[in-house]
């Protein structure tokens, strides 16, 4: 049974580091993904583990063993790639059982891995259609199938949905993550697409400029992000507050931004600068003044997306927040209401030396 | 520009139909998104207004002129096209005045312009960067501040934030509304991504297979989507299929296989009739009470929690499985899987469509 360790591994093109020192532990079972911004390393990390890159430094485990001189092949995996690689003149059962490994089994096992394969997809009406009769989708799922019929029980995907369109995808997320957990197969899946991550993974790393920032369950990435670029990349969209603590009242820090004072739970200090994070949908609209934080406000924006409503909303120091909100509660542009923050869902960093552009830059 | 009017526009390629008979038309000021998959004849259309390829038959007119006879120039449309690509050798503020600079404007014009379209993305102080120096964050702004320089009043966008990460898609579609809005800009967007569309956009134009499906408002085509390709393609559906059994006025109940009867709000349906009942994931009410009587018995297959919202899959007794959005502060009362929930389906949040005579794979499906 797969278990995949990262001990240490660093890869330098020239004078660019793609991995610093990478750690982490893949367990047997688990559906692990690998997000970042484009360039932050994860298609090294994954191209490292399988044994495509030669990494400088750092060991890779499979299983318990060293695989850093095993070759590709006898690594046990199944790859798969945004790029979706079929043969074009053969239907989509020639394409699953295709795998050298698979035709040097007799007839009986090769029927049977396929027809498992091929009913476990649902691609059983599809099996004597050629690729270019599919929709991108569903050649996706016979490039995933022949992937599997090697027999791997780790498989590698690199953006395995990137080039579907965004409807089938979410669709597909659904589908690849019940496939992983009925075959009990140990899946790393790369993407840049941190709802594709959040829904799919039992944990995820975040990679930026080589390094990892932070592995957790989706839940913990978005409760509890280490720092703010975890802040802005988890979750959509994120408010960041710049102000300073100016005083202490029953265990809430008072901060003050531009005139307007927020009480909050934090380890800072008096004086200290700080960055306050508030996810959209825990800025709540009401009508009424409600709870600590509660202040008045103009609505300024206003889009729907099906699910909630987006709004923008004005606060009177000028300052901007981004709210979302259920379906039930349409207002309109130029509606006066309350918004509130609860205390509980405001997250405090120190700020940043860098700056806060710098540090939640998305690169 | 006060108005942009589409008539009948119907285009061929050999056998394939790219359109067939579209017209819609567009107020001045407006955000108007263009979607639906690809092959639908999106950027087809765009191009034909652009003044790239002419059209079979049909009409383009502005404030009720004709503008099918005008070359693309004199149209004086800023045009995006998908897939944009900056010239790499020249610096940011040369890639935004190359426009400029071809409409022969003084060298002093050409700054003035420049300056302002640049500081309109934020990226004045980059003026001097060449391309491959920004994010590809960057890069788009820049492609969009070279779109706008040219001052017309009309902007068509074919696909502008579809190369970007989720992220800097998301954050970018607002400021691209801000944008066209602070500007008065009209403005045609073209994407396949449904979302990004009503995050943006004032009205929606769903196409597929050449066809307008429909015109509307974000919210009017999520909530009365005309049919069940516009009901799948807006967003997450739950699929039923039944029969009718009676009418009153307008509530109409319906056999489901396995499941009974349910009861939905619709109209122009006759007993008997096959139908398909769809129902957004948002729309199903997890219901926390012991009892109910009209509520499902089933127990939670998957849970995923995905920041707002739980994605919760529930399966019926009937062997139906539900997808079911739970906002996530109920999160604590699902503990796990497998535990028994009631679900309901409220009459009211239904959508109903008479069952399609090609079948349901091929009404679904995004070609």
């Amino acid at each position: 049974m797969p278990e995949v360790l990262v001990l240490n591994v660093s890869k330098r093109y020239g004078d660019i580091v793609a991995l610093d020192r990478v750690n982490l532990r893949v367990h047997d079972g688990e559906y692990f993904c690998i997000i970042g911004p484009s360039g932050c390393g994860k298609s090294t990390l994954l191209k490292v583990i399988a044994g495509i890159v030669r990494q400088d430094e750092g060991d890779i485990y499979i299983d318990g063993e060293l695989v850093n001189n095993v070759p590709i092949e006898e690594r046990g995996i199944g790859l798969m790639f945004q790029e979706i690689y079929l043969f074009p003149h053969m239907n989509v059962w020639d394409n699953v059982v295709y795998s050298p490994s698979v035709r040097a089994l007799d007839i009986a096992e090769v029927s049977e891995i396929g027809r498992e394969l091929i009913d476990t997809l649902n691609l059983s009406f599809r099996r004597r259609n050629f690729p270019e009769e599919l929709s991108l989708g569903l050649q996706q799922k016979v490039a995933l199938a022949r992937a599997l019929a090697s027999g791997a029980n780790l498989l590698l995907l690199d953006e395995p949905l990137g080039s579907i369109d965004p409807r089938s995808a979410i669709e597909l997320r659904f589908e690849l993550r019940k496939l992983i957990k009925d075959l009990r197969l140990t899946a790393i899946h790369v993407t840049h697409n941190q709802e594709e991550a959040m829904l799919i993974a039992d944990r995820v790393a975040i990679l930026r400029k080589g390094r990892v920032v932070q592995i957790g369950t989706p839940e913990q990435l978005y409760f509890y992000p280490q720092d703010l670029f975890v802040a802005r990349f988890v979750g959509g969209e994120s408010n960041f507050l710049v102000g300073k603590i100016i005083g202490e009242e029953e265990n809430l820090k008072l901060v003050d931004i531009d005139g307007l004072v927020v009480r909050c739970y934090s380890k800072y200090g008096l004086n200290e600068r700080v960055v306050l994070t508030i996810r959209p949908e825990m800025v709540f609209i009401s009508k009424r003044k409600l709870g600590v934080n509660s202040f008045k406000a103009t609505i300024v924006e206003r889009s729907f997306l099906g699910k909630y409503f987006r709004y923008v909303v004005k606060l009177e120091n000028g300052m901007e927040l981004v709210a979302r909100t259920s379906p039930a509660l349409a207002l309109d542009r130029g509606d006066e209401i309350f918004i509130s923050l609860h205390e509980d869902r405001i997250t405090v960093f120190k700020y940043p030396s860098e700056g806060l552009d710098k540090a939640i830059a998305y690169e | 520009m006060k108005e942009l009017t589409v008539i009948e526009l119907t285009k061929r390629f050999g056998y394939v139909r790219a359109l067939n008979k579209v017209s819609f038309s567009v107020k001045g000021g407006d955000y108007v998104v263009i979607s639906g998959p690809i092959g639908a004849g999106k950027t087809t259309l765009l191009k034909i207004i652009a003044g790239l390829l002419e059209p079979d038959s049909g009409d383009v007119m502005v404030n009720g002129e004709s503008i099918l006879t005008l070359a693309p120039e004199e149209r004086n449309f800023g045009y995006m096209p998908s897939g944009f690509s900056l010239f790499p050798h020249m610096t940011v503020y040369d890639n935004v005045a190359y426009g400029l600079r071809a409409k022969g404007l003084s060298e002093e014009e050409v700054e003035d312009k420049v300056r302002s379209a640049l500081s309109l993305v934020g990226l004045w102080h980059r003026r001097s960067s060449y391309p491959q120096e920004l994010s590809g964050g960057m890069k788009q702004r820049v492609a969009l501040a070279r779109a706008i320089a040219v001052g017309s009043e009309l902007l068509l966008l074919d696909e502008p934030l579809s190369a970007l990460d989720l992220l800097l898609n998301i954050e970018l579609r607002y400021e691209l509304r801000r944008l066209a809005k602070t500007l008065g800009l009209t403005v045609l967007h073209v994407t396949h991504n449904f979302e990004e569309a009503m995050s943006i956009a004032d009205r929606i134009l769903v196409m597929r297979n050449g066809v307008v499906q429909q015109y509307d408002v974000p919210e009017a085509i999520y909530k009365k989507p005309i049919n069940l390709f516009v009901a799948s393609f807006s967003g997450e559906v739950n699929i039923l299929e039944g029969s009718v059994i009676n009418v009153n006025d307008s509530l109409v109940n319906i056999e489901v296989n396995g499941l009974g009867d349910i009861q939905v709000k619709g109209s122009g349906l006759q007993p008997g009739e096959r139908v398909v009942v769809v129902y957004r994931p948002e729309d199903i009410i997890v219901d926390f009470s012991e009892k109910s009587n009209d509520a499902y018995e089933g127990k939670v297959i998957s849970k995923r929690f995905l920041g707002m919202f739980l994605v919760i899959e529930v399966e019926l007794h009937s062997g139906h499985t539900l997808r079911v959005y739970v906002p996530s502060y109920l999160m604590k009362k699902i503990k796990r899987c497998s535990s028994r929930v009631l679900v309901k389906l409220p009459p009211e949040r239904a959508l109903v469509y008479p069952y399609p005579r090609e079948g349901l794979m091929k009404a679904l499906a995004l070609g």
